[in-house]
């Protein structure tokens, strides 16, 4: 199983100073990502699922380092990638990718469809003028572009449009690992569905591997083999996704299943909801973090902090009686 | 090749936006006329802005001189050509000197912070806080009033306005998406600088160059109008226009003083109008206007 896994994230951390004395010293902390472990198999999709502000885009930027994580390691095919220097780090970009949530914000308005899918080939200095060419109209064909809108920008396109640039773009050097975070919730849901293919249909092709972040239980559905579930910065259950929605063990997964819509009349909600809102990741609550909110809580939940447990094989739940 | 021409399509719109804008394009007509006038007018007619006409002081417009001559018989439209010469000459090259001082400490301090920011930006501040004429005035009563002390006090003067507004550019520019996006993909700072960030910032740093140059023509002139400035015999619009002091020539003699406020009105109006024409034009957003 384990030489299976591509990258293995250990105890990340990621603080941001939240308040600074008049000097300059830092009072307080954003518990931004807390001691998230986890491992991610190759060619597998690993779905991130959590409420907004619970840390998943951070741990999906700091996984890149494209945020500086506060301390852990990222063993990705052996190597820890905090251990590379700049440049070092640099060259494994081509290996690592990120898709970003907002097609209307993330591609430069003053690049040519062109010149933004083949950016990444000007900046490795990869291949001959002609060959980049060749190279990006391969791509834009790969993900449903024709070969006019080559020289039109960005803001000709529509969302899905422009999503599928973006996907060309981070698909063109050939990358193992891709972090998707959140690719489909800024496009209307008639065309969540053909992004999302296009998604699936690039990793049978290309043997690539997904960290696919979402607050859509039904998109993370679709599209992982195994889900995370993220509340406050840490990892709070993690399994297949069959076992996640069939026997879900942590009772926030519980009430996030509970709370997903289902288009049925009269439908009563049988199980627990939730109540109250999320507590600051600045004084996050002591013990485990869920028991301010959570109905089965006893004295234990608030003194001791619940580690994240093997319960059945291959599912993970951080819970005192899970 | 038709791909190439194909990717010039965004400046040819600009370009085509450009022209479209009414004002824009009376602004650039004048200009031109303007810089054209002040080009090549002394090599077709016979122009004479320094000798006196012993027989015309004060001499109101007439078939010799079409708009009469100054106190001391010198012809007023010879002077106005020349002194235009010098007028746009320290317009421009002052407002060059603003940007290429201004841009790149903006750049620097917007895109790397720290320290860089802290060192520029309060810099920037203190510049700021002198009054900015005061300062030029007792810059060139060190100097020595000439054409160049007066270009060079204020195209360095003038950094801050560039160095801001390129600070505050960066600074929103940097954190966008397309950004970060660029550097998930391993983009290097330099490059970075140059195809994203300058680019994206590229507008307003245009737009406020047209706006600085129609300030230093100002500075200039009041400068002049001051006796601090261009220095006579050499003409600049300021320096005609500093016959008007007297109460005589402003009830009197209005062809020393009206020509040249004229000019100096129009000039810095049509600078003024092509920087929002510029605006538009650059705003890749806007729909061509039919």
């Amino acid at each position: 199983m384990s030489d299976n896994v591509l990258l293995s994230v250990k105890h990340l951390t990621k603080n941001y100073v939240s308040k600074k004395s008049f000097f300059g010293k830092p009072l307080s902390y954003v518990h931004a990502v807390d001691d998230v472990s986890l491992d991610i198999f190759r060619g597998e999709t690993l779905g991130v699922v959590g409420e907004s502000g619970c840390g998943k885009s951070t741990l999906g930027r700091s996984i890149l380092r494209l945020i500086e994580p506060t301390s852990g390691e990222l063993i990705y095919n052996g190597k820890d990638l905090r251990g590379l220097n700049k440049e070092e780090m640099r060259e494994m970009r081509k290996k690592l990718q990120l898709i970003f949530q907002d097609p209307y914000a993330s591609l430069n308005p003053r690049m040519t469809v062109l010149d933004l899918i083949k950016a990444p080939l000007d900046v490795f200095n990869i291949g001959t003028h002609d060959e980049r060419i060749e190279r990006v109209l391969e791509m834009m064909k790969l993900v449903g572009l024709t070969e006019e809108q080559m020289n039109r920008y960005p803001h000709e396109f529509s969302g899905g449009q422009r999503q599928r640039i973006v996907i060309a773009r981070a698909i063109i050097l050939s990358p193992e690992f891709v972090v998707c975070d959140e690719p489909v919730s800024a496009l209307d849901v008639s065309v969540r569905a053909q992004v999302l293919n296009l998604l699936k249909e690039l990793q049978a092709k290309r043997n690539l591997t997904y960290m696919f972040i979402s607050h859509d239980l039904s998109v993370v559905k679709y599209i992982s083999d195994r889900i995370a579930v993220m509340y406050l910065g840490r990892v709070v259950e993690l399994a297949t996704k069959d076992a996640l929605y069939d026997t879900p063990l942590h009772p926030y997964t519980k009430a996030l299943l509970e709370a997903i819509p289902l288009p049925e009349v009269g439908r009563k909600r049988s199980g627990m909801q939730l109540e109250g809102d999320v507590p600051s990741p600045i004084n996050p609550p002591s013990g485990c973090y869920f028991h301010t909110r959570c109905p089965y809580a006893k004295d234990i939940c608030s003194k001791e902090k619940p580690e994240l447990k093997e319960g059945r094989p291959g599912h993970w739940c951080a819970c005192h009686f899970a | 090749m038709e791909k190439k021409a194909k990717a010039d399509s965004y400046y040819r719109d600009v370009f085509h936006r450009f022209t479209s804008h009414r004002l824009a394009m009376v602004g650039t007509v004048i200009i031109l006329i303007e810089l054209l006038a002040v080009i090549f007018l002394p090599m077709v007619m016979e122009l004479d802005p320094y000798t006196s006409d012993v027989w015309a002081f004060n001499a109101a417009p007439s078939k010799d001189h079409i708009l009469g001559c100054d106190d001391l018989g010198r012809d007023v439209f010879a002077r106005l050509v020349y002194g235009g010469r010098v007028s746009l000459q320290v317009g421009l090259i002052s407002a060059v000197i603003s940007l290429i001082i201004g841009l790149p400490l903006g750049l620097i301090a917007g895109y790397y912070g720290g320290i860089w920011e802290t060192i520029i930006m309060r810099s920037a501040d203190i510049f700021m806080s002198f009054p900015s004429m005061i300062l030029i005035l007792v810059l060139v009563a060190i100097f020595g009033p000439s054409v160049w002390t007066v270009t060079l006090v204020i195209g360095v003067l003038g950094w801050t306005d560039f160095a801001k507004l390129m600070y505050g550019n960066v600074l929103s520019v940097k954190n966008k998406e397309y950004v970060e996006s660029a550097k998930a993909i391993g983009t290097k700072d330099f490059r970075l600088l140059v195809k994203y960030i300058i680019p994206n910032s590229f507008a307003p740093v245009l737009i406020n160059f047209t706006f600085r140059t129609a300030g230093a023509i100002i500075s200039e002139s009041s400068l002049s109008f001051l006796g601090m400035g261009v220095q006579p015999p050499e003409a600049s619009w300021g320096n005609i226009l500093y016959a008007a002091q007297s109460i005589v020539v402003l009830s009197q003699r209005p062809w020393l003083w009206i020509p040249p406020g004229i000019l100096l009105v129009l000039t810095v109006c049509s600078i003024n109008f092509m920087g929002d024409g510029m605006r538009d034009a650059l705003d890749s957003k806007m729909k061509i206007r039919k």
